[in-house]
């Protein structure tokens, strides 16, 4: 047995390298792909929607036909560059083994060149689409040039389109559980799981009851939610800072752009004057933003901050955070609501 | 009779066998039971009598001016308004249509990248377009008129037709005072426009600015008349208002107005199926930007959405802080105090569900051809090709997919807008 446990780890090592090889400019990092173009880096995705929908790939495609190559800047200086993207047939014979270089020893790329995106600017994400009409290699080239210094920074990714099989890597797998289970069996794993199955079973009904009792366990946690009274005051973390609201259009309305009154104060009650605020807020639970770009727009003393642009796109839990500046201190509240 | 021994296991199973029951009767009863205080609140948040009368647009001075309707009502039907003579506003929203087109992109002079939109009830809404590119009504209004895929004219042209029509004339000058004088040809040529077309560039690049203007300021204001027209267009009560009613009423026999379907749907769409997150109001939308992870139509890359409309709208000359504007800027606050960022990658937005029955196929490139696709689709969530999909995955079975189709069809009802408005004007 050890013997065959040896001869897959040796498989397996063989895997190993393969795996973690780069397609050129495009390496698997954890579950991203990232293109290096340069010292600009971007999430790197390939979709084909008209045949695998929104499967995500990096590197070879299964289908041939329309393909969607998506860069999702991660540096954003790529929004200030224009981004030029061309995919030429791989005419180097070295597959995933291409780079820059070899690339440049071509020469004029014209001739070879399928798909050609001049250099445009995008702010977030860059996308071109290329219907691949037959099966075959291919090289991506991303070109950007530095605004400023005039440099060229290129990519290369090797890429295969229309590649269905999957090698030996099934075969591998297979032998891997076949070998992990025969293992288990041989050394006594079985054996051991059926007798921890019999003492386990003995304490099924006495967990049974205990799952029954704990709704009564929650109630009284449920009843406290439900009678708490809401604050009509928020204070910092620290406790320093106390602010409250009164919203110029009561209740706080849905889809209604609209302005509140700050309120600022200390722990002692003197109101806190001319401070540096500035608010922002979302949905905790939907892990969005406002739907506007609220402002402070005047001091309006005692205290007193005029808030204008909030606007609250759905119903649900709010909360507003409330960021604080004033001599040479700063804190945060924030003000939870729900619509 | 041997007594039947029930080994440990079996009687653990029974037991969960049991609870699974008695959870799944509850839910049973929960779904018809009756509406909670805080659901019923929900309802009368989507009631079509909680609609605020129409809020102003300080942008637009003749916004609710009688005449300006008159004269955007006839524009809207007026073919004459194109390249080809054979081109109004009313080739793509379409009364009958609940003013859309039933294509899945709009088809004029060329083929439109995007779905037409319904223009009903568009008054409520702070933006216009899916991407939100204009921030009025009238300034959406300018932007077919010129573009080649639509009505493909120019508007040296336009204003042209409009000043030198007798009743047009008449008219635009009641609403907008004196016209300026277009007669010289030399200062306004026949065709000019700052447009992809040279000619037409080249033409508008040679007139003097101050001439551009004037023309800029008709062409303006033809969008001003078309919007004051739009602005009557509003949705009539549908059998979901009048089930709202009675339950208000606590009518004896509010439950007979809705099936167990159509009911089981509404809880979901407030529920379970999180409709109501961006449905909401009394017109079924937040009128805000969301992207839905819906995939590009064969042929196209992923939509930008609201992201790369933003900067195509703070250039736009006809915004609410330009100089056609009727607006303070300080009355500009949807303009002032909008939001940018990587959270509008791909998003777009919300569209009304008050005009359901005649707006098929839907989506913002027309890819999903039946409300079954729809449901299917957000019930699913799949991953964005381009930014985050803001919707997860609902888990909904398929029962649950069929009492929330029911439900939506109950959404959609005529115009509460007076018949003349929705024909073409008679002729003088």
């Amino acid at each position: 047995m050890k013997a065959f446990r040896n001869a897959l780890l040796i498989l397996c090592s063989l895997l190993l390298p393969q795996a973690l090889l780069a397609h050129g400019s495009v390496t698997a990092e954890g579950d991203l792909c990232i293109i290096r173009i340069g010292f600009y880096t971007a999430h790197f995705k390939v979709f084909q929607p008209q045949t695998s929908r929104d499967r995500e790939y990096c590197e070879d495609l299964p289908a041939t036909g329309e393909s969607v190559f998506v860069m999702d800047y991660l540096h954003q200086g790529l929004a200030a560059v224009p981004i030029e993207f061309r995919i030429i047939r791989d005419v180097t014979g070295l597959g995933r083994f291409t780079r820059l270089d070899d690339v440049l020893a071509l020469g004029d790329l014209e001739p070879l060149t399928v798909f050609y995106q001049p250099p445009v600017l995008e702010a977030d994400v860059f996308t071109v689409l290329h219907d691949f009409p037959e099966a075959g290699d291919f090289l991506g080239v991303v070109s950007v040039r530095h605004p400023e210094t005039g440099e060229l920074y290129q990519a290369v990714f090797p890429f295969s389109v229309g590649f269905r099989g999957w090698g030996m890597l099934p075969l591998f797998v297979l032998l891997a559980v076949l070998a992990q289970v025969g293992y288990w069996i041989a050394t006594g794993g079985y054996a051991r799981w059926r007798a921890t199955r019999k003492r386990v079973a003995g304490n099924d009904k006495q967990r049974a009851q205990m799952l029954m009792l704990l709704p009564l366990l929650l109630l009284p946690l449920q009843l406290m939610a439900a009678t708490a009274p809401e604050p009509q005051r928020w204070s910092s973390a620290d406790g320093q800072l106390l602010a409250s609201y009164r919203s110029e259009v009561t209740p706080v309305p849905l889809n209604q752009i609209h302005a509140w009154i700050l309120h600022l104060e200390n722990s002692s009650g003197a109101p806190l004057e001319n401070a540096l605020v500035t608010v922002a807020g979302g949905m905790p639970a939907h892990n969005h933003g406002l739907a506007t770009a609220p402002v402070v727009t005047a001091y309006l003393g005692e205290g007193d901050y005029r808030v204008e642009g909030l606007r609250f796109h759905m119903q649900g839990a709010w909360e507003l955070r409330v960021s604080v500046s004033h001599a040479n201190t700063s804190a945060t509240i924030v003000i939870p609501l729900s619509l | 009779m041997s007594r039947i021994r029930l080994p440990r296991w079996a009687f653990v199973a029974l037991v969960a066998v049991v609870l699974a029951s008695v959870w799944w009767f509850r839910q049973g009863t929960v779904a018809s039971g009756p509406w909670t205080a805080s659901e019923l609140a929900l309802l009368r948040s989507l009631w079509l009598q909680s609609l605020p009368p129409l809020p102003p647009d300080p942008s637009n001075a003749v916004a609710d001016l009688a005449q300006a309707a008159q004269l955007g009502h006839r524009l809207f039907f007026d073919q004459r308004l194109s390249a080809n003579g054979a081109v109004a506003c009313v080739s793509c929203h379409q009364p009958a249509l609940r003013f859309t087109d039933g294509l899945a992109t709009a088809q004029a002079l060329g083929k439109s990248a995007r779905n037409t939109l319904s223009v009903v009830g568009a008054a409520y809404s702070p933006w216009f377009y899916w991407d939100g590119r204009k921030d009025s009504q009238w300034a959406q209004a300018l932007s077919p008129l010129e573009d080649p895929a639509e009505h493909g004219a120019n508007r040296l042209r336009l204003a042209r037709l409009v000043l030198e029509d007798a009743a047009y004339g008449a008219l635009y000058a009641q609403v907008f005072g004196p016209a300026p004088d277009l007669s010289d040809l030399a200062r306004f040529p026949q065709d000019a426009g700052p447009l992809p077309d040279p000619q037409w560039r080249a033409a508008w690049d040679a007139m003097r600015a101050e001439d551009r203007q004037l023309v800029d300021q008709v062409f303006a204001n033809l969008g001003k008349a078309l919007a004051a027209y739009q602005r009557k267009l509003l949705p009539g009560p549908n059998r979901f208002d009048a089930y709202v009613a009675a339950l208000e009423q606590q009518a004896p026999d509010a439950e007979r107005m809705f099936s167990a379907d159509e009911r089981a749907g509404l809880r979901l769409f407030i529920g379970k199926g999180r409709c109501v997150e961006c449905h909401n109001g009394p017109l079924f939308t937040n009128n805000e930007f969301h992207n839905t992870g819906v995939l590009p139509p064969a042929g196209s890359v992923p939509d930008q959405g609201r992201r790369r409309a933003l900067a195509q709208l703070r250039a736009d000359p006809f915004n609410c802080h330009g100089a056609f504007s009727d607006a303070e800027p300080a009355q500009c606050v949807e303009f002032n105090f909008m939001r940018s960022g990587q959270e509008l990658v791909g998003a777009l937005r919300t569209p009304s569900l008050r005009n359901l029955g005649g707006t098929a196929p839907y989506m913002h490139k027309g890819q999903l051809g039946t409300l079954d696709a729809v449901l299917a689709h957000y019930n699913a969530a799949p991953f964005a090709l381009i930014g985050h999909n803001e919707g997860e995955p609902l888990g909904l079975g398929s029962r649950e997919l069929r009492q929330l189709e029911a439900f939506l069809l109950t959404l959609d009802a005529p115009l509460a807008t007076a018949p003349e408005w929705l024909a073409a004007p008679a002729a003088e």
